[in-house]
């Protein structure tokens, strides 16, 4: 198998960056209602729910999932607000 | 919103501790009775926690909306002032275990069934906090309960109970039309970061309380939660 090397280097900083208590998909899956809401709000998501935070930062596809949730609680607010 | 479930929680009779809090010494002819009852409560128990994390809206200096529920409670919007997520909560020793305990109807019996079952309430709790501790890391945090302080009373289980959904069929709780929790040994409250600490007790003046876990801070109403 040959990796790239800067596709070496992501995956080496993942590994060094890992440790027991991060969140799987799943579990952030559980969560990222609560962040995209908290964020929306322009309020701290980030020290309000740090692991989630620090998973997103990771992981891809709960980031993609995480900005559609968000560009959707944002037009859903749009709709809604007066005039 | 996404309700989740601690169950099962891990519950070990730690027996040396128990005969102590039933005042059994070693040698006592009842130790044996307390013991056989100890093992049997192990086997029924199944504690287990339901929770959920919601968002704080302040509301006006006597009310918060979580997840757009309203609680009044002067001390709960002080000290959810800046906080922005918190986790409502309920746990319980579990129906399997309160119906293992209504077999006894004998005083003595029925004294180390309630003492069993605070047990296996404190371990769920204590499993709660730790979840919450590594899942969440809000740092200190400080718990309240409706029924706990004039400022927040019984009634207030009403809103708590809803937010959290259907009790009975996620952990077999129900709240009976006088605000108690069946089974009994169940607590409900609000569980927040708390930076600066708090305690119930601390605004409690009932000082014989077997529960107390902070000393009853005269003025610490006036100088944190009067309004000016």
């Amino acid at each position: 198998m040959n990796l790239k090397p800067d596709v070496l280097k992501k995956v080496i900083q993942s590994i060094a960056n890992a440790h027991p208590n991060e969140l799987d998909c799943d579990t952030c899956f559980q969560q990222i209602d609560r962040f995209a809401e908290l964020t929306l709000a322009g309020k701290p998501a980030d020290a309000a729910l740090p692991l989630v935070q620090e998973h997103l930062a990771h992981c891809h596809d709960c980031q993609e999932e995480f900005e559609a949730l968000l560009a959707a609680l944002k037009a859903i607010k749009q709709d809604d607000s007066p005039g | 919103m996404t309700n989740f479930i601690l169950n099962p929680i891990p519950f070990q009779i730690d027996l040396p501790a128990l005969l102590k809090e039933a005042h059994l010494k070693e040698n006592s002819l009842l130790v044996a009775d307390f013991t056989r009852m100890a093992k049997q409560a192990q086997a029924a128990a199944r504690p287990k926690v339901l929770y959920k994390v919601s968002l704080v809206e302040l509301e006006g200096d006597q009310t918060v909306q979580l997840d757009r529920v309203r609680f009044s409670s002067r001390v709960l919007r002080v000290n959810l002032g800046n906080v922005h997520c918190v986790f409502p909560f309920l746990a319980t020793c579990g129906s399997e275990m309160a119906a293992w305990a209504e077999a006894f109807d004998d005083l003595l019996e029925s004294f180390w069934t309630e003492l069993l079952m605070e047990h296996a309430l404190y371990a769920a709790i204590q499993f709660f906090e730790a979840h919450i501790a590594v899942l969440y890391q809000p740092g200190v945090v400080a718990s309240m309960n409706p029924g706990s302080l004039p400022d927040w009373p019984l009634t207030e289980q009403a809103p708590l109970f809803s937010l959290l959904g259907d009790t009975r069929q996620q952990v077999g709780v129900h709240l009976t039309d006088s605000m108690l929790m069946v089974p009994t040994k169940s607590v409900s409250g609000i569980l927040f970061p708390a930076e600066e600490g708090y305690a119930n007790c601390q605004l409690c003046p009932r000082q014989a309380c077997p529960n107390r876990r902070a000393p009853y801070d005269e003025m610490l109403y006036a100088r944190k939660y009067q309004k000016n």
